[in-house]
Parts: C-alpha cells; structure tokens; sequence
C-alpha cells in the first residue's frame, strides 16, 4: 500500500470515527433537547396544575400527533418537586380504562389497566426515590399502609388517563374522565 | 466539503511522508517514480506543516456532517432495531417500556408522539398490503382474518403522520366493541373510498395510507417473542381508483 492510499485509508477512518461519535451524541442528547416533544407540547396545552381533557385525537387543538381516535384522554403534568403525587381513576365497567405514566424525556414507565382496579378505583402515589424512602421511614413509625407506590425515574413528566368506551359513546367516556384525579398529596 | 477533504489528503500525505523521511535523498530514493523532484515535496510539506489545525478541522467536519446527517435520516426513515414484524404488520414493542431503544426515543422526541405503554396495549402498524405495495388512500382494502387476544383493539387509517382522514361518515377506525361480525364471529373491515356495506372505513384524499391496530389490554404487550408469533388480519387490495394512482401503487413499495 503507498504512502498516499494509506493517509487516505486513515483519513476516512478517522472520519468515520467522528461521524459515529456525533452521531450517538446527537442520539442521545435529542430527547433531552427537542423543542416539540411530548412534554413540551403537554406544558404549552395544560399549562396549570390538575388534569385537562384532550380535544378528540385529529381535531384542531390536540397537541399530541397519532394518537387512537377512539379513546378519550385525560392529561395531568406533575413534578414531584412539589410533593408526591396521588391519583386515582374510577372504574365503572362501561369502558377499558388505563393509565400510563411518561418521564420528562421520553420514557413510558408504568403502565396499568382497570383489571388493577380496588373498589372500584384505580389509587396509587407517584414519588421520587427519596420520597419513596421518607415514606417508608413513616411507615415504620406509623404502622403499615395499605397505598401503591410507584417510583418516578424523574421528577418531573406526565400522566394519560384513557378510556376506551364499551358500551356508550365518545362523549360518555369524556365525560368518565371527569371523574380522574391527580393532586400533589403533601406540598413540601 | 469533498474539496476539503482533497486538500486535507494531499496536505495529510504530505505530512506523513515529511514525517517518514530524514530529507529529500532518501525520499528521491524510496519514490523515485512518484516523486522525481526532490524540492517538490518539501514544498508540500512545508506547506501543510504551516496548517496542523485545518486538517483536523476538516476531519471534524465531514464527520459532524456524516454524522448528523445519518441521525436526520435514521429518524426519518423510522429505523428500529426492535422492531417485530408480522406479514405487513410491524410493532414495536419495546418503544412502551423502559427498555426503548435511543433511536425509538430520539424518533418519539422528534415527532412528539407518545407511545402505547407495555401495560396498556401494543399498536401494530401497516403502510403496505400483504404483498407488499403501499397503501394508497384512493385504493380498497380488505383487512380481515385473525385478531389476536386483547380485551379491546382499534383499527385506524390515517396519513403517514397519525392524523385522522376527515370524512362526512365521520368514521376514522373500528373497534372490537361496534365492528359488525359474521355468523362464525369473523370480522371484515373494507377500507375504501366509496361506501361498501358492512364494515366500511372511509378513506379521503390521495397518497399514501397508514393502517394502526392498537390491541389494549393484550398478553402480547411488552415481549417480543409471542408478539412475532401473532396471528394478525391479512391486508388484501381489492381495486383502485385512477389510472395514475394505480401505476403509483405498483411502482413504490
């Protein structure tokens, strides 16, 4: 091999080296910085605290783009900053009822469906891993408590309340949202 | 960029061969055919010694370059390496759990689509029939034949971006609870311009056509194995309006 063919040779490997290098970190760093990811567009649509309906999947106004046209969703932004999070969702038979829990960047966590329901209702606390250990120290001091706990990867992300009516229309399942919660249990 | 790179090889060869060589008589004998004048590549060298930095520069360069732009087009192309496909179906059964890949993730953030969770259900999609041409909304379909178990499924036509077709049938999907079945419990859904009786999911509009299955509540969430192993609905064409949508579907796959 001569001199030239061999520069050449080690040229292109080192540009393919940088080009594999950025292109992981490009990867890697998107979810952390994309400007029109779901939680960007959850914080432009349900600014406020609580839980705000979704306009129907394909009308004007949903912020998020393909989702199922035939479920009625719910949504509520937390930060666990503020406190642990407790939610609960009715379960009253007449539709498929779930819950499904995104971190900040991008990653779907939890997920649970009416099967999991207790009397009726779908409770747990959403909190952070300290919290979660603060909890736990209450619970030796206090006695047992009978609560679900789910540990956030992050402190901050979103929660989607669907439902999917089986007997009844749309509207009705819209309405079923309505009696969702989702509320900071104790602001610190 | 390529004549950086031109300049960067002659300037790196350079380089190198002023490294590997005391002086221009050992040069004038190692390359006599390459190189007959001894001052030729002195000069080089003298030259591309006065720019280390730019070299490198360039390098860096072209690799950013190559390197976002494999990022832009693996995003754009929908590339996931878990990925399980069946027949004209395709899931992703990873992207709804914690183990979602970074493409899958970087693809998500970009879109802003938020993904069917493991605990919820698991959405197939297809953009071609069973024989592998693309779906076009000015084309009819057949999709019938095995659902798999799931407590409830949805099956949506949209445009390649998740948003629903308008129609004055106002119908953008079937559910397992208001699909019509026949006497054995099968299920047929023609998805078609025109109205046909029974199942009839209107299409509008021309160009290319994306079908979702969502299953909720299915065993099949979240693991790979018994998600390739489902039996799901064939997708078979029946027509299509229009000679040139026609000529289009027969060509692009």
């Amino acid at each position: 091999m001569s001199h030239r063919s061999l520069v050449a040779a080690l040229i292109l490997v080192a540009i393919v080296m940088v080009a594999g290098v950025v292109h992981i970190a490009s990867l890697l760093l998107l979810p952390r910085v994309a400007p029109e990811d779901a939680y960007a567009r959850l914080a432009v649509f349900a600014a406020g605290d609580g839980l705000r309906v979704l306009p129907r999947a394909g009308l004007p106004g949903d912020p998020l783009p393909g989702r199922d046209p035939s479920v009625a969703t719910a949504v509520c932004r937390y930060d666990l900053d503020r406190g642990p999070l407790r939610v609960s969702a009715a379960v009253d038979g007449r539709g498929f009822v779930a819950l499904s829990l995104h971190s900040r960047s991008g990653i779907a966590f939890y997920g649970l469906d009416d099967r999991a329901e207790n009397d009726g209702r779908l409770d747990f606390v959403l909190l952070t891993a300290s919290q979660r250990e603060a909890a736990q120290a209450r619970d030796t001091a206090e006695g047992q408590t009978r609560e679900v706990r789910v540990v956030a990867p992050e402190a901050r992300g979103f929660i989607l309340f669907d439902i999917l009516p089986r007997l009844g229309s749309y509207a009705e399942a819209e309405r079923g949202l309505a009696s969702m919660r989702c509320s900071v249990e104790r602001p610190v | 960029m390529t004549s950086a790179l031109n300049h960067e090889s002659g300037a790196a060869d350079a380089r190198r061969s002023a490294a590997l060589r005391p002086g221009p008589v050992a040069s004038a004998s190692r390359r006599p055919v390459e190189d007959p004048s001894a001052a030729a590549p002195d000069g080089r060298a003298a030259t591309a010694g006065g720019l280390p930095g730019a070299g490198v520069l360039a390098i860096m360069a072209v690799g950013l370059a190559l390197g976002l732009c494999a990022t832009a087009l693996v995003l754009a192309r929908g590339w996931d390496p878990g990925a399980v496909t069946v027949g004209a179906w395709t899931a992703r059964p990873q992207v709804g759990t914690a183990a979602i890949d970074p493409y899958a993730r970087a693809e998500l953030a970009r879109s802003g689509a938020v993904p069917l969770v493991a605990g919820e259900g698991l959405a197939f999609v297809a953009t071609t029939d069973d024989t592998g041409y693309r779906l076009l909304r000015t084309c009819s379909y057949r999709v019938s034949g095995a659902f798999p178990p799931a407590r409830v499924w949805t099956l949506t036509a949209t445009d390649p971006d998740g948003s629903t077709l308008a129609n004055p049938a106002e119908r953008a999907a079937f559910t397992s609870n208001d699909v019509l079945r026949d006497m054995a419990g099968g299920v047929a859904v023609v998805v078609a311009p025109s109205a046909r009786p029974g199942n009839w999911l209107p299409l509008t509009g021309d160009g290319p056509l994306t079908l979702t299955l969502r299953l909720y509540g299915t065993p099949l969430a979240g693991h790979n194995g018994e998600a390739a192993a489902a039996a799901l609905p064939a997708i078979a064409r029946l027509s299509c309006t229009g000679g040139a949508a026609n000529a289009d579907g027969g060509t692009t796959r």
